[in-house]
């Protein structure tokens, strides 16, 4: 099954890729590859769960299945924001671990291609630059393009993994 | 002869008696040592003639009784008696040798000594051969003794003796003589000699007594003459006397006191001549008038000085009542004036009063139907503004339900990219899908711009309906404010009238008091006038009696100024604030007519008519 979905996943690269997801966190329009993406979802009910980072807002229920949810602002260490009916969250799925990342808006399903796709300025060494993979341009603005497996922490992981 | 008048006249009588006493003693000692000349002349003619002549008569005598004596015993036989006549003899011997020693004494010429001493040598002579004879005798030898005593040599010596007894004798009386006549020049001279000197004393006399009568009389004279003269009033005597004797003295102290009496006279004429200026010196602490006179004038010069400055402040008082007078009457004309303008504007005033409450009462009318108006005004914004809430609740109800819209764009935005994301999972095959799932958002897209679109415009609505309803409820309170207003205006107008009708009342009352005060300051001007001509007479009075009293002419002029600011500064004052009000109420012709130097009351007869 893994193999299968695995050459699945290889053929559905092709045409995956170049098509990122964007939504918008704070003032910041972001950007994730829709091969992580599973599925957008409206704002849930967010059970908290304790004795996990602060970033990690909880556990909701969808469809019967148990996802964890991740404040992007908190991750990025900015401004908590209240939720309202516009925020979103995008399931996406990390190393075979689903999570949801609460965010702010969604915006659309954008095909940047490759000559607009260039590396980060290598500014600072702050956390944001760690989750930038590259930066994508789209006519005047500029999307950043997150690295997913760098949402999560090692511990991260073995905590939800424990949790869950 | 300076030092002689400036004697005392004591000094001056005993000086004179003391001449005359002079003279006469002179003449006394004069006639007392020539008659003691004589005395002496006498006496000692009496002691160097008749003694001496005595003496020697007595010598003569003896001698010649001694001769007798001896005679006698020769011839006596009784030898008893012999030795008696012996004894007598010897007794006689011892007699002529103390008559001769006395006799010598007085010898004053040298013949005569000479003489003597040859008597005495032939006594010499003779005593022996008397001796012998008396012894003879004695022996009873009368015989021998009788012839001894016829000897002779014994005779003659007995004769020489006699003879220079005689002599003796005869010089003696000789120089008694030549005495005698000497006296008797002497005397005669002397007493002539005496007759001058009392003539000339008594001239002397004379003249020391004319000399010293005359000064001292006639310095007497002349203070009697000066004292008369000073008695009758006359002080321009001056005693010319400079001696410094008694009348010396008394013609000094009279000096002094016609000097005093001058100075007192003097004094007394400064003051006859209003001069109190003068300086009174009082001599002693029983100088009467002296001291009356410093007084006086001391008293004068306060009691002036007193009036000179009573006079200045009623001058001066007059003067600001004089002043004060015209103001006042100024001020009555225009109260007058004022009160002629007030009648008139009382008129005006009360026809004013009575427009007023006509048209108080019409705005009464008119404030009844603009609040009326402004009631129904209310009422009808009232009806606006439900009309308007019930918009706002339609448009709440379309937002509602646009929302809805949106949520179901969004959802639908959702499931597009959804649809997209498994449209990425299908791959290649979900690429028509993906196609879809685009063209599902873009009308999710739509619906979304489309309610955003009917939000805004019913937002606008909604917006525009609030400001309506803001200005619905402005315009509400307003007419709420302008119902408040009319009422209030309303009210007030009521007053108005209310009041205007009390206006007119006392409007009326004030014209009848009005006419009272006009009353009132015709009488004011009357009596301001009247107290302006008395203050003219005081001035001149005052101005009478400043110039009486300046005529005399006083000293210690620093008292004076002490003297007027204490009587004067509430007077002054109380007339300066009368002046002042008048001042600051009436203006600049008052300063004129206050600078003009005679007070003149403006009003005249025919203004008075006016009223």
């Amino acid at each position: 099954m893994a193999e299968l979905t695995e050459r699945a996943m290889e053929m559905e690269e092709d045409t995956q890729k170049g098509r990122y997801l964007t939504f918008s966190v704070g003032n910041e329009n972001y950007g994730i590859e829709i091969q992580y993406v599973t599925e957008i979802i409206g704002m849930q009910t967010i059970t908290e769960v304790p004795e996990l980072p602060d970033y990690i807002k909880g556990i909701i229920n969808l469809r019967g299945k148990i996802i964890p949810v991740m404040d992007v602002r908190l991750r990025f260490k900015m401004e908590a924001k209240e939720y309202n009916d516009r925020t979103c969250v995008i399931v996406v799925d990390i190393q075979e671990l689903s999570i949801g990342l609460i965010v702010d808006s969604v915006s659309e399903v954008l095909t940047i291609p490759e000559q607009d796709i260039i590396d980060p300025p290598q500014m600072n060494k702050g956390f944001h630059n760690r989750y930038i993979k590259k930066i994508g341009k789209t006519g005047e603005d500029v999307k950043l393009l997150l690295n997913c497996e760098r949402l999560l922490t090692e511990d991260d992981y073995e905590n939800l993994n424990e949790v869950l | 002869m300076k030092w002689f008048y400036n004697l005392k006249i004591g000094r001056k009588l005993m000086i004179g008696f003391a001449g005359i006493a002079v003279i006469a003693s002179m003449i006394g000692i004069y006639g007392i040592s020539n008659m003691n000349k004589i005395n002496n002349n006498s006496a000692k003619l009496y002691e160097n003639v008749a003694v001496p002549m005595s003496d020697m008569a007595q010598i003569s005598s003896l001698f010649q009784g001694e001769r007798a004596m001896l005679r006698d015993m020769v011839l006596i036989t009784d030898s008893a008696e012999k030795q008696k006549n012996s004894d007598l003899i010897e007794a006689n011997d011892a007699m002529i040798e103390e008559l001769a020693n006395s006799f010598e004494e007085k010898i004053l010429e040298e013949s005569n000594r000479e003489l003597f001493r040859s008597f005495k040598t032939a006594l010499e002579d003779y005593i022996p051969r008397r001796e012998n004879v008396q012894e003879l005798a004695l022996s009873g030898l009368n015989s021998q003794a009788t012839e001894a005593l016829y000897n002779k040599n014994f005779k003659t010596s007995g004769e020489t003796v006699q003879n220079t007894i005689d002599e003796l004798l005869a010089r003696k009386i000789e120089g008694g003589k030549m005495q005698d006549s000497s006296n008797n020049d002497i005397a005669i001279r002397s007493s002539f000699a005496m007759t001058i000197l009392v003539i000339i004393g008594v001239f002397l006399a004379i003249v020391f007594g004319i000399f010293i009568t005359k000064s001292i009389t006639k310095p007497i004279y002349k203070l009697v003459s000066a004292a008369d003269k000073l008695a009758l009033g006359d002080i321009g005597v001056n005693i010319e006397i400079k001696t410094k004797d008694e009348v010396g003295r008394l013609a000094e102290s009279l000096q002094e006191m016609i000097q005093n009496v001058r100075d007192q006279a003097l004094v007394a004429e400064s003051i006859a001549n209003r001069d109190f200026t003068v300086k009174v010196r009082v001599r002693s602490e029983s100088d009467v008038l002296g001291k009356a006179l410093y007084d006086m004038v001391e008293q004068n010069n306060t009691a002036f000085w007193n009036i000179a400055s009573s006079a200045e402040q009623v001058a001066v008082g007059a003067k600001q009542v004089s002043d004060s007078s015209i103001v006042l009457s100024q001020g009555a004309t225009e109260q007058a004036s004022s009160v002629e303008q007030l009648t008139a504007s009382l008129e005006e005033i009360s026809s004013q009063t009575k427009l007023n409450a006509d048209n108080a009462n019409k705005a009464n009318e008119l404030a009844e139907t603009a609040k009326s108006n402004a009631s129904q005004g209310n009422t009808q914004m009232k009806g606006m503004l439900q009309a308007m809430d019930e918009i706002n609740v339609s448009s709440n109800n379309i937002n509602k339900i646009i929302k809805v819209i949106d949520d179901i764009a969004f959802q639908t935005n959702i499931l597009a990219l959804n649809a997209a994301v498994e449209a990425a999972r299908a791959g290649q095959y979900g690429k028509g899908f993906a196609v879809v799932a685009e063209e599902v958002r873009t009308l999710a897209a739509r619906s979304a711009n489309a309610a955003k679109e009917t939000t805004e415009m019913i937002e606008n609505s909604i917006a525009k309906v609030e400001d309506g309803t803001k200005i619905a409820k402005d315009t509400a309170d307003s007419l709420n404010k302008i119902v408040d207003q009319i009422e209030k205006v309303a009210n007030l107008v009521n007053d108005i009238a209310v009041a205007s009708n009390e206006q007119a009342i006392g409007i009326n009352q004030i014209h009848q008091g009005i006419i009272q005060v006009s009353d009132v300051v015709q009488t004011n001007s009357a009596t301001s006038e009247e107290g302006a001509a008395a203050s003219e007479e005081l001035s001149s009075q005052a101005e009478l009696l400043k110039s009486m009293v300046s005529k005399f002419k006083l000293k210690n002029k620093t008292n004076t100024k002490h003297r007027m600011e204490e009587v004067s500064p509430e007077v002054r004052s109380m007339l300066e604030n009368m002046a002042d009000k008048k001042r600051n109420g009436q203006g600049s012709l008052i300063e004129e007519k206050r600078e003009s130097s005679v007070p003149q009351i403006v009003l005249s007869d025919s203004e008075f008519g006016k009223y």
